[in-house]
């Protein structure tokens, strides 16, 4: 028998723990207790995401409460421009979720976040529906008016990560919603905005125009907006030109999100 | 009994990480308060806490967390070993700077262990999310030094409030 010193021991023990609980994990042996501790800590990650990210600035005070009033205000006219284009039959500007769902007739799972990345260099949300709900990966999430925030990456039995649009890794094929043949794909930059590429040179595109999704992606319909072009980029003698664009949505005031889980 | 505040507290801290931290800071300088918990529980002498605080907060993070699940298990438990066995053994200097330098050393070992732990994580879960993105480096660097400036406040309020030096505070036996 090998005499090891003691804390020789003690450091194989917990090399041992950690690969049993990996293992176990990706075994599946461990999802009874995962969902215990998910469902024990949800409510708290549910009640932070509420008290921390409102939708509406508690305190409107003062000329910067102002102005971020302002800002949500054309952000919310954009979308609701952006439906009387897309939506086929969408006479009235209908800015609840539900109603865009109806009207676009698609169905989903609205979830609330209960917890947000940690990494610094990610940019996901972590919801309390999962795959029990109909959810699955590569799903779109989108908030009221078919505004576009993210992607399904992966889903559990009561959870699901939506990774947001403008996470770097995200990407989606985009159009612009007056010119249909100017499309691109549209991905996120460094969290904070998207840029669409692979746009062709002879496609006219302007500041101002709104991006939405060209329907070619598996799971996302047509139509559902992505951002809003800021800056066009133009290289003369080049095949394709690409755009800055900006997104809608404020991700730090996101608390509620709904998961397409049937599309036409 | 002994160990129920800094049970409690590391209890706090990790809720704090999950739930709060990303709701109210910027994700480049959110300070990720449970590896300089850790550490600093570490090398105040409770070893055996810190690392079943280790494994308990990997556990729950992982849980919540987009990246391969172990990712930030193995990375805690390795970098509380790592940090251990250096402390014993290579820096046996028990001034301020050192301690320092070994917190800013963990921390960047724990971001290096994330690293490669959640690439290999993605070999058995390919659908999970990749830590590596532009910029990545950016953020692990801010997120370092954050950490550091966190644990030296820590440290000088302790030792304000203690009414002890620093050298007693870490002159144990590992």
């Amino acid at each position: 028998m090998v005499d090891r010193p003691p804390q020789r021991r003690t450091s194989l023990i917990i090399g041992g723990l950690v690969a049993a609980v990996v293992s176990l994990h990706y075994l599946g042996a461990l999802e009874p207790i995962e969902r215990l501790v998910i469902r024990a800590l949800s409510p708290i990650g549910r009640w932070t995401t509420a008290v921390l990210s409102p939708q509406v600035p508690a305190d409107a005070t003062g000329s910067a409460s102002q102005l971020a009033a302002r800002d949500q205000r054309i952000a919310e006219l954009s979308v609701e421009n952006a439906q009387l284009r897309s939506a086929l039959d969408a006479a009235t500007a209908a800015t609840e979720q539900t109603r865009f769902l109806t009207a676009q007739r698609l169905i989903g799972v609205t979830g609330s976040i209960i917890t947000r990345s940690a990494d610094p260099t990610t940019e996901f949300v972590t919801i309390d529906r999962g795959t029990a709900t109909g959810i699955q990966v590569d799903a779109p999430a989108i908030v009221a008016g078919g505004l576009v925030v993210g992607r399904v990456i992966e889903a559990t039995n009561d959870t699901a990560h939506v990774l947001l649009s403008t996470d770097n890794r995200s990407s989606f094929t985009g159009v612009s919603a007056k010119s249909p043949t100017a499309q691109g794909v549209v991905s996120g930059a460094r969290g904070l905005s998207l840029t669409m590429q692979l746009i062709p040179q002879s496609e006219s595109i302007a500041v101002g125009d709104l991006i939405v999704t060209a329907g070619s992606d598996a799971g996302v319909p047509r139509g559902l907006i992505l951002g809003e072009v800021d800056r066009i980029e133009r290289q003369a003698g080049a095949l394709f030109q690409s755009a800055s664009l900006r997104p809608l949505y404020q991700a730090a005031r996101l608390n509620v999100v709904t998961i397409l889980t049937k599309t036409p | 009994m002994r160990r129920l505040l800094p049970t409690t507290i590391l209890g706090a801290v990790l809720l704090v990480s999950i739930f709060v931290t990303p709701n109210v800071s910027s994700p480049l300088l959110s300070p990720g308060l449970l590896t300089p918990s850790l550490l600093l529980i570490l090398l105040l002498g409770d070893t055996r806490l810190a690392l079943l605080g280790a494994l308990i907060g990997g556990f729950t993070v992982d849980l919540f967390s987009a990246l391969p699940f172990g990712s930030h298990l193995i990375a805690y438990v390795a970098t509380i070993t790592a940090t251990r066995w250096i402390f014993r053994t290579r820096i046996t200097n028990r001034s301020f700077l050192a301690f320092l330098s070994l917190v800013s050393l963990g921390t960047i070992l724990t971001h290096v262990l994330i690293l490669v732990a959640s690439h290999l994580g993605r070999l058995l879960d390919p659908q999970a999310a990749s830590i590596l993105a532009n910029g990545w480096w950016f953020g692990f660097v801010l997120t370092d030094v954050m950490r550091t400036i966190v644990i030296a406040i820590i440290v000088y309020v302790t030792v304000r409030l203690s009414g002890r030096t620093y050298a007693t505070l870490v002159s144990h036996e590992f």
